[in-house]
């Protein structure tokens, strides 16, 4: 050994002895000895100790590297086993990384199951500690082993209130989902492939559960992310985090969803379902705070401040537009409805609602529209099953919230056949350029479109909606500033989209949506990158192959 | 202070320190011994001000450290003598090194942890990740305190030697009295 390496040596016992619980003030004293004695001893001690707490970063890689405790050693034959241990290392890696793939491994040992009904609500405490409530028609399995404590989230929305332990990683498998836990509360809630996670406090970890699909996003307290297939998206919202929790409490917040969407979030928790009748009565708008569980007063209010008809027979309650009193009801958004809804200016009064108020329901104001802009408005077609834009609807446009710009968008799209949508065109303005490109962007991120029964597969379609963007808790409704028509207005451009191999992956893509003039401006751009690249530049172009 | 000038200027030249070493210096055994000497060195220098230029400060006391000791032992490098303007060309190579980003550092961390023996390895992991001590170490995996601590202390030489750039190749000395010890327990 040489001289540095002797040194070396001596450094690095102390650096490993200073970690030892055993560590004493003695020992202190005894190492800034050894330090003083020479140069030569401090900076391999500080070489060493650096590096080694550089090496800290390996904690953060998680369960799957770590090689299996089983292996043993001879020494005698130390090449030829190394090699054998180090392939047995390489597929114990493969196996740990099964458990995503494998949601059953019952044959685990300490596998436990729990589940909820309809309407349920429970809280389980795992053998570590953690803490998970489980919401209405959920199952989960738990593992909890000295190393990795995994969960399973079969199928709904759970609670997870992860205890620390040093080293013990705790890995939630929702789908399509990985989320690894650094600490933390928050939720995940699944719906076949879709998965919500909503971080309250603390740090997360999400990523595509396939192997090699490998999309991480960390995940840090007041964000949301919402994935779909190989989208991930996250937006940095607390007041959507409490939404998303709002559930804990017994209560569904809704804010400006369609009723087809509120009763759909109803259904999940009560036995007595809501069925919406007619598709007029499924696009009214509701916003509010409801008790989950009782969707008997949900009835009423639908009933009393929407002015729907709402029927109990045999366990169901079905709900239709009420069709005597059309003229005379309040009726919330929908364009279809301001045609037949003449009143007072202003609208309805606005019930008072404050956070934790029970039933509170706040009933949009609709613009009253002058009849003149009415008649350029799409007709009743405009919104059709607007099933699902609450999921547009969680993802506000911060900067559109933060500018406090709210409105109706008309959009139209349309779709190819994979249900993607395609390209985006404004129909009908906010009052808000920027709204009404983001809410085009969104919906081209975000939305996918089920094909109407009886149509060909390969048919190209176009789709009507308006998305109606409401600020929650708006301070008062000032005079609405009347939309404008279409025509007046400098029309926003349209959105087109493309999918573009991600760089770096064989069989990834990725949606990226620019307006036209940008889309064009960018191919000439890269077309002058490659020309200069050839040799063909614009400038000092000569010979037969310039222009 | 000197402590944290060390690691935050110095240490993230070791690379660039190292490839001059070897560059310039014939006997690959000694490269170690002249690293820990030009550290050294370069720590003397910097007690009573810190350098403004820590590159250039010690390349310079490198490139003197080596002109002595070619000059001790009588084995003057060609190369050596005209290397004055190398040190300009070396910039280059650890700017880049220096601007390892932390991703960068967690893929090495993980490359030098990858390729260490995969008992060392497994110490190392459950250490670092786990946080075992020495004697819990021993007692998860059956094997003695001695050979743990050994393990470590390997373990962690290699892999902070490939941290700072170097090959992370654990140097074992392979003595009788080594292996049956290890064998026994």
């Amino acid at each position: 050994m040489s001289r540095a390496e002797r040194t070396e040596d001596l450094a690095s016992q102390w650096v490993m002895r200073r970690e030892e619980p055993s560590w004493s003030p003695a020992d202190q004293a005894e190492l800034d000895e050894w330090l003083s004695q020479s140069d030569a001893n401090k900076v391999a001690y500080w070489r060493l100790d650096h590096g080694w707490r550089e090496a800290d970063r390996i904690a953060s890689l998680g369960a799957p590297l770590r090689p299996a405790s089983t292996m043993r050693l001879g020494l005698t034959s130390w090449k030829p086993l190394a090699l054998a241990a180090a392939v047995l290392a390489a597929f114990t890696i493969f196996l740990l990384q099964l458990p995503g793939l494998l949601p059953g491994g019952s044959a685990q040992a300490g596998m436990e199951r729990f589940e909820t009904p309809i309407g349920g609500h429970k809280l389980v405490t795992l053998v570590d500690g953690s803490r998970i409530e489980l919401n209405t028609q959920t199952a989960i399995q738990a593992s909890v082993d000295d190393r990795v404590r995994s969960v399973w989230l079969q199928r709904g929305e759970a609670f997870f209130s992860v205890a620390k332990h040093q080293g013990q990683k705790f890995v939630i498998y929702a789908g399509p989902r990985t989320v690894t836990v650094l600490g933390t509360k928050f939720s995940v809630r699944r719906s076949g492939n879709d998965v919500v996670v909503a971080v309250l406090e603390g740090r997360v970890q999400v990523e595509t559960s396939q192997a090699g699909a490998g999309q991480k996003s960390t995940l840090t307290s007041g964000e949301v992310a919402i994935a779909r297939d190989r989208e991930t998206l996250i937006a940095q919202s607390p007041s959507a985090v409490q939404q998303q929790l709002a559930w804990r409490a017994g209560m569904l917040e809704l804010e400006g969803t369609t009723l087809a969407a509120a009763a759909a979030q109803f259904n999940r928790y009560n036995p007595k379902q809501l069925v919406i009748e007619d598709p007029e009565a499924a696009r009214t708008i509701i916003a509010g705070s409801f008790v989950a569980r009782n969707v008997d007063a949900f009835a009423r209010l639908l009933e009393d401040a929407y002015g729907l008809d709402a029927n109990d027979s045999a366990g169901r309650i079905i709900v239709s537009s009420r069709r005597l009193a059309n003229a005379t009801s309040p009726k919330s958004l929908g364009i279809g409805s301001i045609q037949s809804a003449p009143r007072s200016q202003g609208g309805i009064a606005r019930q008072p609602c404050e956070a934790g108020h029970r039933n509170c329901a706040l009933i949009p104001l609709s613009p009253p529209l002058p009849q003149t802009q009415v008649a350029m408005l799409p007709d009743k077609k405009a919104i059709q099953d607007a099933n699902n834009w609450d999921v547009i609807h969680k993802l506000y446009p911060p900067r559109a919230l933060a500018a406090r710009e709210e409105g109706l968008v008309g959009f139209m799209v349309e779709i190819e056949s994979s249900g993607s949508p395609t390209r985006c065109k404004i129909t009908h303005t906010s009052g808000h350029p920027l709204l009404d490109l983001e809410t085009c962007q969104l919906i081209m991120m975000h939305a996918t479109f089920n094909r109407p029964a009886g149509s060909s597969p390969s048919q190209k379609r176009s789709y009507e909606g308006v998305v109606n963007w409401k600020l929650p808790n708006a301070p008062q409704i000032a005079a609405p500033v009347p939309p404008k028509a279409i025509a007046e207005t400098t029309a926003p451009e349209q959105l087109v989209c493309k999918r573009i191999p991600r760089t770096g992956s064989i069989a990834g893509f990725e949606r990226k949506c620019m307006s036209k003039s940008d889309w064009e401006r960018a191919s000439s751009e890269s077309r002058t990158l490659w020309d200069q690249l050839q040799g063909i530049g614009s400038e000092g172009c000569e010979g037969p192959q310039c222009k | 202070m000197l402590n944290a000038w060390f690691c935050r200027e110095v240490l993230p030249l070791e690379r660039a320190l190292t490839n001059f070493i070897q560059r310039n210096w014939r006997v690959a055994s000694d490269v170690k011994d002249l690293r820990q000497d030009i550290y050294e060195r370069a720590l003397a220098g910097a007690r009573t001000e810190l350098p403004s230029h820590t590159r250039r400060y010690l390349f310079t006391v490198a490139r003197n450290h080596l002109i002595n000791g070619a000059k001790r032992a009588q084995v003057v490098s060609i190369e050596l003598v005209a290397d004055m303007s190398a040190l300009e060309l070396e910039e280059h190579d650890f700017e880049a090194e220096r601007h390892l980003s932390a991703r960068d550092e967690l893929r090495r961390a993980q490359v030098g942890l990858d390729q260490l023996p995969p008992r060392c390895r497994e110490v190392v992991w459950l250490r670092k990740v786990e946080g075992l001590t020495t004697r819990e170490t021993a007692e998860r995996l059956g094997i003695g305190l001695d050979t743990v601590e050994k393990q470590i202390t390997q373990g962690m030489r290699a892999l902070v030697d490939f941290m700072l750039g170097g090959n992370g190749k654990i140097r074992r000395p392979v003595t009788g009295r080594d292996r049956s010890r290890s064998e026994l327990r």
